[in-house]
């Protein structure tokens, strides 16, 4: 029989299943949550019930968003010429953090891998498909991650997207800015060299 | 616990924590090992792309005791073979033999030669050095480093000779063909031409090596490709995944 409140000990439970959470780090939200000021715990409780009742796919490019589309797909200023493809929300938002790229995305929903029972229909590749057979897109930057279920993606959309006349372009890989070629690994030094470009 | 040193090639991989993955090595001297890379998923992790499936590596790990996994210690990618990555088909190719080696093989049971001809033949698709045979014979080889070599030559019932049999029928239950006498009472047998057989008796044997001077009819190669597969899917007690992307 545990020691706590009901409630206490089902609100240790529930922030237990967090990700990166164990036992005692639970307890220790739990209790500060408890002698926390009402509205700011009430606060966190919204904005959860806010997330899981307002937080939807975008209709055009599958990314998270809070309306029936997301604030890039809508942004009138962006090139509606040029898309990129990543897996995950998450990879969209961090390309939008640096600031970089100026048209639109399109979030895979994951990546294909075949021997963890991820095939190519459990992704939104149709959408995508059905995006740029419309003609009006001039590049496909394909930015799955740089795994080998990741290039087996790229691979797969290339595929299915060639019959279309898009450019097709893949995101460089090798060395990281500010690193130096005595710590990089052999992966990333083939990489870097197959990847050269003329200067 | 001993650390041991082995080249082993990334076979499979699953998260086990944030920042920590269960990594299945098909090991040269130790066959399938089940590791557990601590921090593999950190940004400024030791193993780096190393741990990427397909990839050749030599490894220490810490062997386990009882039950448990064994411990990553070091993982140094040795080829990554990169040229699979630019290309569909032959990665599909490539995965198909990862899924061979990890459905069909058992922790700690070491298969040295299957080990040196799966590393040969991903060297070999990686530099194009490939011929429509190549996957069935390494197929139909590494069924008999595994000891599960299918009896080509003759009838699985009376072992007498196919020859002069037009058509027969192949068991996976008993690993072998069926002459007409004995195919009776048989289920989940399927017809297969005897030519076939017999090609895949030379391939398992070792006696077609010079692939490039060898011309095989389609229908034989697609004869070829489903007695090889469905053998091995009956062997894995299931449809393996990558069959529906292998060509």
């Amino acid at each position: 029989m545990s020691a706590y409140p009901d409630a206490l000990a089902r609100l240790i439970e529930e922030l237990g299943r967090l990700p990166g959470v164990g036992e005692k780090t639970a307890e220790r939200m739990a209790i500060h949550l408890l002698r926390a000021p009402q509205a700011e715990a009430l606060a966190l409780a919204d904005a959860i019930r806010a997330v899981k009742e307002s937080i939807r796919v975008c209709a055009l490019c599958a990314t998270l968003t809070d309306r029936e589309r997301c604030g890039v797909c809508e942004d009138p200023a962006r090139d509606r010429d040029l898309l990129c493809v990543v897996e995950q929300p998450n990879d969209m938002w961090a390309l939008e953090k640096v600031g970089a790229f100026r048209g639109l995305y399109h979030v895979l929903g994951g990546r294909i891998a075949p021997l963890d029972g991820v095939g190519p229909e459990q992704l939104t590749l149709g959408r995508l498909v059905e995006r740029v057979r419309g003609g009006a897109v001039r590049e496909v930057i394909l930015a799955t991650n740089p795994t080998l279920e990741g290039d087996a993606t790229a691979l797969y959309v290339q595929r299915a997207l060639a019959p279309f006349g898009s450019k097709l372009t893949r995101i460089a890989r090798g060395i990281p800015a500010g690193s130096t070629l005595e710590y990089a690994s052999r992966m990333i030094l083939t990489d870097a060299l197959e990847g050269r470009r003329a200067l | 616990m001993a650390a041991i040193k082995t080249p082993a090639l990334t076979v499979g991989r699953i998260d086990y924590s944030e920042t920590s993955q269960i990594v299945t090595f098909f090991a040269r001297e130790h066959g399938k090992v089940k590791a557990i890379a601590k921090g593999a998923k950190r940004k400024k992790s030791a193993f780096e792309g190393a741990l990427d499936l397909l990839a050749l590596n030599e490894i220490v790990f810490l062997e386990r005791g009882g039950d448990g996994l064994s411990i990553l210690t070091a993982c140094v990618m040795r080829d990554g073979f990169p040229e699979l990555r630019r290309d569909l088909d032959r990665l599909n190719t490539a995965l198909w033999i990862v899924e061979l080696l990890s459905e069909l093989t058992v922790e700690g049971v070491a298969h040295p030669e299957l080990f040196d001809q799966a590393v040969a033949t991903l060297a070999a698709l990686a530099r194009g050095a490939w011929h429509p045979l190549s996957l069935s014979r390494f197929e139909a080889q590494a069924l008999g480093h595994l000891g599960f070599a299918p009896r080509f030559a003759g009838c699985a019932g009376c072992r007498r000779s196919l020859d002069g049999e037009e058509r027969v029928v192949f068991s996976c239950r008993l690993g072998g063909g069926l002459c007409r006498a004995c195919r009776a009472g048989h289920e989940g047998v399927f017809p297969v031409a005897p030519g076939t057989l017999a090609l895949a008796d030379g391939l398992a044997a070792g006696r077609v090596t010079a692939l490039d001077r060898v011309r095989v009819a389609e229908p034989t190669l697609a004869d070829l490709r489903r007695l090889l597969t469905r053998y091995i899917a009956s062997l894995a007690g299931r449809e393996p995944r990558m069959l529906r992307y292998v060509t």
